[in-house]
């Protein structure tokens, strides 16, 4: 059993991390808020050189597991890119979101015109149109985009929704690691009481809480990362979507420990994690919220099964015994 | 790359244990330490049986008769342990680290004496560590050892101690440099339990037995051969045992099993049951799944030579406050009946609330939260 990505991963996400620093890391998104429609072509021709865009995450695990961390440093940073929708798809090229069926819809960058593609969580396939008409999202979700979802004759494509839903999740990740990052430093730096906030244990100890939701995720993200390169699709849709509601989980110790350890700071726009706990809606909060995940991944252990070493629940994975 | 797939020798070993289980431990077993004598009769029997197919010590070097297994193998033998309520009672301890501690400090006339006990599972041995003035705060430990001829005289108390008084033989620590000096002059004693300065009690607990008991020693006596390791330098090794406990119990195997079981298990209630408790458990599963992944972890990089005290910490946090949680969500799923521990009531049912119970130290045992919260916490301040 390894832990560990592959050298390749590791060597893109180091190219993917310099090139974003290069660009302004988090500043990018302040330049983006206020230009939202230069982006695209911006960041698309400066991770162009990387290769990024020739990925195929559904021919090998190394680049499935390259694009995940390719994800995951666009996270670091808030990227405001469908990063994760467009190397979602491969070799087909078009941009998938998830979706909670047919209707009007609130998608991620929605603002641009695609070529969209939506899913449901459990992979019914859908056609999106109306795309492209800006952005509707507010202060929460500064590239959210207003869409109309209806069906499709296409074949539902249940290990597409796993991919796009398991690397937003590694871009989520890439949010979470940096607001603990940041946060970490932030308690050496600020002093009150004539001392640093990182001498008061109470404050060790809320880092270390959410340190510790972050480093469970990242497990879990590599975990689901390899299921998806291994099992069957509608096992691999069950594990992406616990991978979501883990990761939504970890946001909600992670998000709201930064904000009160930063105290007023953390509020300010000029502070990036400010930045990332507003960029973090629109993968928390779409298609569903977590009750919704949660409930909708009960019915799918009872029906499938979790796999782990004492399963013993649902259809394909049997236990070992 | 990433790789979980579990390897044929893991796989096989899981099934011998499973199949050893079925054969030896009958249903509903719920541990050693239940009020029924015979589950403490049932561990012994199950311990020898895994100490003739070599399954007991599997982690040992072949060289101190253990069977050489990789971390991998150690890893399993401890979930399929936990998961099956820990039917090894109380020698896991002597395996775990008592063993592997007097390989690494002890003489050869001391591994010659005390380890083929143990991988036979013959031997069952204390942790005489916390004392009623020092629990988390151990350096202000005060039970004292006085020379004396050929060996050392032990005064003082020490308290938790779990299976004190099954235990033949008790790993104890004592000052023998000048009272309050911290760290420094503290050594480690073999001491055998059956004499007469030794007397173990009981402490009644929402535990269930044997978890708990205190020691008073009266001039107990220890032999110079039964030293471990240097005179006065007893808290390097103190750091040795704290290292084979790190990753500790499987607590999360038991979690699973529990969690996967209680749809079929419960099956009547589950008809009924409202979507916001399936989705507790739902959630529960997933939070199970992400602390196995980090002991995998924490072994993955323990393989590759990189141990690292803050990643057993967190993965400590994880699990302890997994468990606690675990048992709240099987609780609820059980219902009321949960409290009617009847031996008749089914074994669902009486598993979710011995879980619970247990869980509840889990914070506290082996270093509590706290402490693995400030290792952690000031690792990260400090990066
Ligand atoms: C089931 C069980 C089995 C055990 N078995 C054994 C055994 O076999 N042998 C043995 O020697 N011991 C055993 N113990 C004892 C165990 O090691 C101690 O309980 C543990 O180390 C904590 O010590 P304490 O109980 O004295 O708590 P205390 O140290 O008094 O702590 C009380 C509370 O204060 C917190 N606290 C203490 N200091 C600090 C600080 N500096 N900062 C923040 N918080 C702090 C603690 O975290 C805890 O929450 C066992 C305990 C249990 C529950």
């Amino acid at each position: 059993m390894i832990s560990r990505l592959s050298a390749e991963a590791i060597d893109l996400g180091a190219g993917v991390r310099s090139v974003l620093a290069g660009a302004g890391g988090v500043e990018l998104v302040r330049r983006y808020l206020v230009d939202p429609a230069s982006r695209e072509q911006e960041i698309e021709s400066l991770l162009q050189p990387l290769g990024l865009w020739d990925l195929d995450v559904t021919d090998s695990q190394i680049e499935l597991e390259a694009a995940a961390e390719a994800c995951r440093v666009g996270g670091t940073t808030a990227l405001p890119y469908p990063i994760a929708e467009r190397l979602a798809s491969g070799s087909a090229g078009s941009w998938a979101t998830l979706v909670d069926g047919p209707g009007p819809a609130l998608i991620a960058h929605g603002d641009l015109e695609g070529p969209w593609q939506a899913l449901d969580l459990a992979g019914r396939t859908f056609t999106v149109t109306g795309a492209g008409g800006g952005v509707v999202g507010g202060r929460l979700a500064p590239f959210l985009g207003a869409v109309e979802v209806s069906t499709s004759d296409s074949v539902d494509d249940p290990a597409l929704a796993a991919r796009v839903g398991t690397l937003q999740s590694w871009w989520l990740l890439g949010v979470l690691q940096r607001a603990v990052d940041d946060t970490r430093v932030y308690l050496t730096e600020r002093e009150q009481f004539g001392r640093q906030l990182a001498q008061f244990q109470a404050l060790r100890f809320q880092l270390a809480d959410m340190s510790v939701a972050v480093q469970r995720s990242e497990e879990l993200a590599k975990y689901t990362a390899w299921s998806l390169a291994h099992h069957d699709p509608s096992e691999q849709v069950v594990d992406a979507i616990a991978l979501r509601q883990g990761l939504i989980q970890a946001c909600e110790t992670v998000l709201r420990g930064s904000h009160q350890l930063y105290g007023a700071m953390g509020f300010c726009d000029e502070t990036d994690v400010s930045i990332l706990s507003r960029l973090s809606h629109s993968v928390r909060r779409l298609p569903v919220g977590e009750e919704d995940l949660a409930t909708l991944l009960g019915t799918m252990i009872l029906d499938r099964g979790f796999r782990g070493p004492f399963a013993t629940l649902g259809g394909p994975i049997e236990a070992r015994a | 790359m990433l790789d979980y797939t579990e390897s044929p020798e893991v796989l096989d070993l899981r099934s011998r244990i499973r199949h050893l289980i079925d054969e030896m431990i009958p249903d509903g077993y719920l541990g050693a330490f239940t009020d029924d004598p015979n589950d403490l009769k049932i561990a012994e029997e199950f311990c020898q049986a895994l100490g003739r197919h070599r399954l007991l010590a599997l982690a040992w070097p072949v060289d101190f008769g253990g069977g050489g297994a990789s971390s991998w193998e150690q890893t399993a033998l401890r979930e399929e342990m936990w998961a099956a309520h820990e039917p090894r009672g109380a020698q896991y301890m002597g395996i775990n680290w008592v063993g592997p501690v007097i390989m690494r400090h002890g003489t050869k006339e001391q591994q010659e004496a005390f380890l083929p006990p143990i991988a036979a599972g013959e031997v069952i041995w204390c942790q005489g560590f916390s004392e009623p003035g020092a629990g988390s705060d151990l350096p202000a430990l005060r039970t004292s050892a006085r020379r004396t001829e050929g060996g050392w005289h032990i005064n003082g108390q020490k308290i938790w101690t779990s299976y004190a008084r099954m235990a033949q033989w008790c790993f104890l620590l004592a000052r023998t440099g000048a009272p309050g000096g911290r760290k420094d002059g503290i050594t480690v004693f073999l001491l055998d339990m059956q004499q007469p300065g030794v007397e173990a009690r009981p402490v009644h607990s929402m535990l269930g037995n044997h978890h708990l008991n205190e020691i008073y020693f009266t001039d107990a006596f220890v032999p110079d051969a039964q030293v471990l390791g240097t005179v006065g330098d007893g808290w390097s090794i103190i750091t040795d045992v704290l290292a084979f406990e790190r990753v500790g119990i499987a607590r999360y195997a038991r979690c699973e099993r529990l969690l996967s079981e209680a749809p079929t298990a419960l099956a009547d209630r589950w008809q009924t049951m409202p979507a916001g408790l399936v989705a507790r458990w739902a959630r529960a599963l997933v939070r199970t799944r992400e602390a196995r992944l980090l002991a995998y972890k924490v072994v993955d990089h323990q393989n590759q030579g990189g141990l690292n005290p803050a990643d057993a910490a967190a993965y400590r946090m994880a699990v302890t406050t997994l468990d606690q949680e675990v048992a709240e969500v099987l609780m609820d799923l059980v219902g009321p009946k949960a409290l009617d521990a009847r031996s008749d009531q089914p074994e669902f049912q009486r598993a979710v609330e011995d879980h619970w119970r247990y869980a509840q130290a889990s914070t506290v045992a082996s270093g509590t939260i706290e402490m693995q919260k400030q290792l952690l916490g000031k690792k990260l301040v400090s990066l």
